[in-house]
Parts: C-alpha cells; sequence; structure tokens
C-alpha cells in the first residue's frame, strides 16, 4: 500500500504504541482488501460493545487499549450493548454481567467514544452527509448511511473500525471508491409499502442475491422503512449498499438497462415470511431492531392507546437509543402499560437465551439472528399481529 | 526452504506446526482460556505455528485469540493461504505474527519445525527441499492414462500415478512435460488443453511442487520405459479408489472441469505483451487469447505515478512464469523478446527487476496489470495481466 510519510511513521511507532497498533491494523485489513492507500473520515461507528458478544477477551481488548492511551481522532459513536444502562435489572441480566457491561461502555467513554449505544445513530448522533467517507461497522447503520445517505463506508469490523476511529483515516477500497458504488442487479419490488412488507421484501432479496448492490424499482423508502429495508438485507444477505429509484441519492447516476433483473412479489414474500417463522407462540415480544425512531414510538403508542395487556405470560419489550426515549416521555407512559422502553440494548445483543426460548419480532434481522445468536425459535410479523398475542 | 508470503501482522516467531485442512473459526474452534483446539485432531495451540486455509465464523473469533494472548497460549505465529478479517484483525491486535498468501497448506506437515519472519512475508520450512515436477492427464476416448511405478521406485513407490517427472534445468514445465510423456509413453504430444496451478505433495523431507497438465489424445496405447510397470486407462471416477500418488483424482478432476460441456477447451485467458513508457504515461499494447493470437490492441495508460511493488511480491513470482509460458506456447511472443526472463531464470529475474503496477483504464476490478523494469534501466521488458477486460 501507498502510505504516506505521516502513516508510515505512525507503523514505525513514531506516534505511540496504540496508534502504532491502529495503523498495522487497518494497513492489514487494507492489504487484504487491495486498498492502494488510506483515506480520511469524517466519523466512526463502533460494533463489539456488548459483553455478550465480546466476551472477558474483548473487555481485557478495552481495557489494555484505554490503558495505553488510545483516543478516537473523529466522532465517533458506539452500538448497543448487552442491556440498559439503568434498567439492567428488568432484563433478567447478573449483577456480575451488568458489571462488565458498564466497564466496557466506560472503556469507551476514556477512549473518546460518544456512549450512544444505539444502532441508529444516524437519527441525530453521528449524521453523515453525501459523500462523506467514514467507517462505521454495524450491518444494518452502515448499509443505511451507504445507501438512504450517500456516505461511504465498508463493513468495517469492532477492533477495524477503532482502528480507524484513533487515527482518523481508513483503508481506500470496495464501498470508497465510485466505481465499486455501481448497481449489480435489478429488483422490481411488489410489496404494500408498510414497514414490515420491507423487512420481507429485505429478508427475500438477501436470501435471492446472497451480496451484491440491488437497485430498487417501484419502493419509495422513507427513514423508517429504509433502515429496516438495510437491516434485512445485511442480515439475510449482506448487503452494504442498495439504491432505489427516485429515493436515494445516488440511483440517478446509473444506467442499469443491462442488468439482471429480479421480480420480488407475493410468492418471494411468502417465502421469505415462512423461513422467518419457526414458532406460533412465544414467551418474549422485542420490538425496535433496528431502534425506534420517534416516528416509530408514535405510532406504536397510537396504535395500544386504549388497549390492555392480557396475557401475562409474554414479556414485551421496547427498544430504542436514550436520545429517542428521552424525547417521548408521553409514549413511553403508554407503552409502559405493556412493558418496559428500553434503552441501549436490543433482543440481539442482550443474553436472553437464560431467560426465553421463543421470541416474537417484527424484524427481519432479529428474525435472522435470533436463532443463531440467542437460541431462540422466531417469530417474525408485523407490530399488530404480534400484539394480538398480548390482547 | 523458505516460501514467500504477504505480511499480514509483523513480528518473527519458530515454532512447531500445528496443521488444519478446513477453515478455522475461532469462536467455538480454539478455547480462549487453555488453548485447547476444538475441531480437526485436537490438540493445543500454544506456541505452535498454526497452519489453516483460512478463518471463519464470528468476528467473536479476533476477541478469542486476543484471550489466547492473555491467558499466554496464543499460537507463535498463523500461516493462511489467504486471510480475511476475523484472523487477520486477532493477530494484529494480540501480536501474534501473521502471513498469508501462501500456496496451500499441504506444504506442511504437523511437528515441521517453521521461522515465520512476518516482517519479510516468509516463512521457512526447516529440513525440507522443494523439487519441480510436472504430472500430465492424457486423456483418450473420456479415459485418462494412468501409470504404476515399480515397488523400488523412490518416490511413492507402487503407487499410481499420471505421467509425471522432474522439470530439468532450462526446461519450462511445458517442455518437461512433453518429454516425460515421450520417454514415458512414447506418447508424442503437443501444446496441452488444459493446465492448472501447481499443487503441493509431501514426501517426508521433500515437497513436490507439481505443475498438473491434460492432453488429449486419440485412441493408442503407451509404450513403457523402466520408470513404470503397468499401464491402464482408468475412468476419472475411479481414479480416487486406487492407491495413487496424493491429489491425484482432485486435479484430474479440477483440469476437466476447465472443459466446455461440449468437450471443448476452455482457454484460460491470459494477457501478455510488450509497454512502450512515454515520459509519465505509459501504453500497454498487449495480445489476447481470444482465438486471434496476434491481435493486438491499446488497453492501457498509466493514470497516477506509480509504487514500487516489494522484491519478490509472490504473487507475481507465482503468476508470471504461467503467463510467460502461456505466451510462449501461443506464439504472442518469442524467446528474444524476453532478454531477462529466460525460462527457469524467471522468478530469479522478478525478484531482481523492480516492478510497478498499472491500472486498466476503467476496469481495475479485473485485476492488475504489472509493469516490470529491468534495474539496470528504465527500459520496460513485460507488462502481463491476469484477466482479459470484456
Amino acid at each position: 500500500m501507498d502510505l504516506t510519510r505521516e502513516e508510515q511513521a505512525i507503523l514505525d511507532g513514531e506516534e505511540g504504541e496504540s496508534r502504532q497498533k491502529a495503523m498495522e491494523l487497518v494497513t492489514a485489513l487494507g492489504k487484504i482488501y487491495g486498498a492502494e492507500d488510506l483515506i480520511d473520515i469524517t466519523s466512526a461507528h463502533l460494533s463489539g460493545a456488548s459483553y455478550k458478544t465480546i466476551g472477558d477477551g474483548g473487555l481485557k481488548y478495552l481495557e489494555d487499549m484505554a490503558a495505553g492511551g488510545a483516543k478516537v481522532s473523529v466522532p465517533s459513536t458506539l452500538n448497543p450493548v448487552g442491556m440498559d444502562r439503568d434498567r439492567w435489572r428488568e432484563m433478567h441480566i447478573t449483577p456480575e454481567f451488568a458489571e462488565k457491561q458498564l466497564r466496557i461502555i466506560d472503556l469507551y467513554g476514556e477512549m473518546g467514544v460518544q456512549k450512544t449505544c444505539s444502532c441508529t445513530p444516524y437519527t441525530g448522533a453521528n449524521v453523515p452527509s453525501l459523500g462523506d467517507h467514514v467507517a462505521w461497522a454495524e450491518s444494518s447503520a452502515l448499509s443505511f448511511v451507504n445507501s438512504f445517505i450517500g456516505a461511504r463506508t465498508n463493513r468495517e469490523g469492532g477492533p477495524g473500525a477503532l482502528a480507524a476511529a484513533i487515527l482518523g483515516k481508513t483503508a481506500n477500497y470496495g464501498l470508497h471508491l465510485d466505481g465499486k458504488r455501481r448497481p449489480t442487479v435489478v429488483i422490481d419490488a411488489d410489496i404494500d409499502g408498510s414497514v414490515f412488507s420491507y423487512s420481507m421484501l429485505g429478508q427475500a432479496v438477501g436470501m435471492a442475491i446472497g451480496t451484491g448492490i440491488p437497485y430498487f424499482r417501484g419502493i419509495s423508502p422513507e427513514v423508517e422503512e429504509a433502515k429496516t429495508l438495510s437491516a434485512a438485507m445485511a442480515a439475510a444477505g449482506s448487503v452494504a449498499l442498495w439504491h432505489a429509484e427516485g429515493a436515494t441519492p445516488e440511483a440517478g447516476s446509473f444506467d442499469v438497462s443491462d442488468l439482471e433483473v429480479i421480480h420480488i412479489g407475493k410468492p418471494e414474500l411468502e417465502a421469505a415470511y415462512s423461513k422467518l417463522n419457526t414458532v406460533d407462540d412465544v414467551q418474549l415480544i422485542a420490538l425496535g431492531c433496528p431502534h425506534l425512531t420517534e416516528k416509530e414510538m408514535h405510532q406504536i403508542a397510537a396504535f395500544l392507546k386504549g388497549k390492555r395487556k392480557v396475557n401475562k405470560d409474554v414479556e414485551i419489550w421496547f427498544c430504542t437509543s436514550a436520545e429517542v426515549r428521552a424525547k417521548c416521555p408521553e409514549d413511553v407512559k403508554v407503552m409502559e402499560e405493556f412493558g418496559p422502553v428500553l434503552a441501549d440494548t436490543c433482543m440481539v445483543v442482550a443474553p436472553i437465551e437464560g431467560a426465553f426460548q421463543r421470541t416474537g419480532t417484527n424484524s427481519a434481522k432479529a428474525g435472522n439472528y435470533l436463532p443463531t445468536l440467542c437460541s431462540q425459535k422466531a417469530m417474525v410479523r408485523d407490530i399488530s399481529a404480534l400484539m394480538e398475542v398480548v390482547m | 526452504m523458505i516460501v514467500e508470503g504477504r505480511t499480514i501482522s509483523p513480528g518473527k516467531a519458530t515454532g512447531k506446526v500445528l496443521r488444519l485442512d478446513e477453515a478455522l473459526s475461532f469462536l467455538g474452534g480454539v478455547d480462549g482460556a487453555t488453548g485447547e483446539l476444538r475441531v480437526g485432531k485436537g490438540g493445543n495451540v500454544e506456541g505452535r505455528i498454526l497452519v489453516f486455509p483460512r478463518g471463519k465464523g464470528s468476528t467473536v473469533g479476533s476477541f478469542v485469540m486476543y484471550d489466547l494472548m492473555v491467558h499466554g497460549k496464543a499460537p507463535a505465529a498463523v500461516i493462511n493461504e489467504s486471510a480475511e478479517t476475523i484472523v487477520a484483525t486477532g493477530a494484529v491486535i494480540s501480536s501474534i505474527p501473521m502471513v498469508d498468501s501462501v500456496p496451500s497448506v499441504s506444504m506442511f506437515e504437523d511437528g515441521d519445525t517453521v521461522t515465520v519472519d512476518a516482517d519479510a512475508g516468509t516463512v521457512e520450512i526447516e529440513g525440507v527441499n522443494m523439487r519441480a515436477v510436472v504430472s500430465s492427464a492424457i486423456l483418450s476416448e473420456g479415459r485418462v492414462l494412468m501409470l504404476k511405478r515399480p515397488g523400488t521406485n523412490r518416490s511413492f513407490p507402487g503407487c499410481w500415478s499420471l505421467v509425471a517427472g522432474k522439470i530439468e534445468e532450462g526446461e519450462t514445465p511445458v517442455e518437461a512435460a512433453r518429454r516425460e510423456i515421450m520417454e514415458e509413453t512414447g506418447i508424442n504430444v503437443a501444446n496441452p488443453d488444459a493446465m492448472i496451478h501447481p499443487v503441493y505433495v509431501r514426501e517426508g523431507s521433500t515437497l513436490w511442487k507439481v505443475h498438473p497438465f491434460l492432453y488429449r489424445v486419440g485412441h493408442m496405447d503407451p509404450v513403457l520405459n523402466e520408470e513404470n510397470e503397468a499401464w491402464e486407462w482408468v475412468d476419472p471416477a475411479d481414479i480416487g479408489s486406487r492407491e495413487t500418488v496424493p491429489l491425484t483424482a482432485e486435479v484430474v478432476s479440477e483440469m476437466l472441469s476447465k472443459r466446455s460441456p461440449d468437450g471443448d477447451v476452455v482457454h484460460r485467458r491470459y494477457l501478455v505483451g510488450g509497454l512502450q513508457l512515454e515520459n509519465h504515461g505509459a501504453k500497454a499494447v498487449v495480445a489476447a487469447d481470444d482465438g486471434r493470437p496476434r491481435h493486438l490492441y491499446p488497453v492501457a495508460v498509466v493514470e497516477r505515478p506509480l509504487a514500487p511493488v516489494r522484491q519478490g511480491e509472490h504473487v507475481l513470482v507465482d503468476r508470471l512464469p504461467r503467463l510467460v509460458a502461456e505466451a510462449l506456447r501461443l506464439g504472442v511472443v518469442g524467446h528474444e523478446d524476453l532478454p531477462l526472463l529466460q525460462h527457469g531464470a524467471l522468478a530469479e529475474a522478478v525478484h531482481s527487476v523492480f516492478l510497478r503496477k498499472v491500472l486498466v483504464q476503467g476496469r481495475a476490478e479485473h485485476g492488475y496489470a504489472y509493469l516490470l523494469h529491468s534495474d539496470t534501466s528504465d527500459v520496460p521488458v513485460w507488462i502481463a495481466m491476469d484477466t482479459l477486460p470484456t
């Protein structure tokens, strides 16, 4: 790789060990992916924050990084963690887990990372602009900023994103390059336009193409639809960038006339639905994957107002960011009649397998990860169908 | 012998090999506290030179590697065929030396004493010598000619093999294959119908670097020399059920798959040609294997200042001899065009030339073009590309 004199100096250790290790990691990854050089970034979003996922090995890594004086040099936000920082006792979390989880959050804070603990930082805490080069981990968030905003990031891993945040640079390959952002397949979508239909669409497309850059025709996503679609395709496949005719900033710059066209309609959506649904009754209903936006909080509260939770055997969790929860006190009050509105966490990175075996969600992304990461059987339906279970 | 690889995580270490033949997920595959290996033949990774094709699985695997380091159970070094994010990240954050781009894990055996110099990107296997050989599948009426070695043979005695033999000094692999086939079977072949990347077979302290070829011939019976005691035309599907030299069935299968369904040969599409430098720019003039071997057309323009590639970059050493052999075979260039690159000395010459990289205009994703200069003058001698832009 071509490194500048300063970059080489960092690699040689002239700026201390933590920056040297960060540079070793960023250049090693760049080499693997054929990057020719490094590029400056304007922000980072870091994964690898839940104690459930990173464990004692990850905790020790962060201890050593912080002790070594590592500091991020660009605005950086943090992914959800294994519990609500304040209300973890309501989540069947042990004090031992809580202590280590809180320590992880503090260590990121010591390194200058904003302790946002949310997968939707683009709603306020970390909002890139069109064309910004960034280093984001978390597959749904990075896909959202790539696609809906037109920022540029690859699928960074946790330590790689932290290293990039420390340096303010990442390897210049893949989606940082114009030529790599072109669509590879056209998706003619026939959906009813509900947020849930975007979840099923994402599942169907992920199943159909695996990886690639889809170009959608026939959809008009706004933020909620775009984040749902991003999350589903990143989990069912490994899509990091998508375009939608008339709806995303880069879509108009491509000629897609020679691309294969895949039609996604009722049969494909039903197949997606069947793949995800492996159980008919649940013990937990968890909503907010990705984290609920203010609009979704209003919608859910409006739906629940005046209704009663009848089924005492099913818990409901509403997952959102601390930022959004603080902005919607009236909605929170309505929703709390049904279950806790939890911040900082989600059903995928929290250790729910100790308490539950069957979980319902409206998120295709969660539907993919619940069986593999949480040993759950999953039910994936739209919100009103899920709520019927409890009312 | 020394194997050229690529630095992933710096450092140096010596130890004994622990080899896995399948992709490894550290999460689930290795106990981070004890170093116990939970897959393959088991064992413990502590202090070993851990060799496996590539990583897989959860990103938490990087932290399992860190855990190993914290507990003092980390491997001394990691060697991969092809690095990916999880293991590379784990190696770097845990300061475990790591090299990738070794041609095959089968070059190593458990217990080999190996020194990894990740700073140089090299791996040295103690007490092992590499010998280059050819192995040719002669295909007639859908069956492959197999030869049986005498029980007194020094290498894989009593085994069935393809038509194999050592490459002699000054020979290209293609020339060696033709000669061996004539000597061992009396069959006269022209150019190969298929060839694949070299495969590696260990036999004690010898590492055979095998160049496989496939030739289609008409109906004929071989006339053996003293090197083999029996011959038989064998259905490719039955090769695996015989006692053969290792990897014979796999190599035949891979070469046969290079033929299109109606039996026509699928040529690998290499471009080779010459280059003229003009100040800061360069035009690449190349010849294409598209049925018109002498068709020449300009294909590349240097878009920006080029960076030197480290001497001995592995990819080039492995790839260029095949590309040059192909070019010679096609008649696109003659030996007189290659003042520095004479046959067996090619690998040596690649080490000593100064390499530059050229981007094909708008088609960088199809592969790199490499421009070679001699290090005594700026006159370029060669450019080779991996795939044909379409």
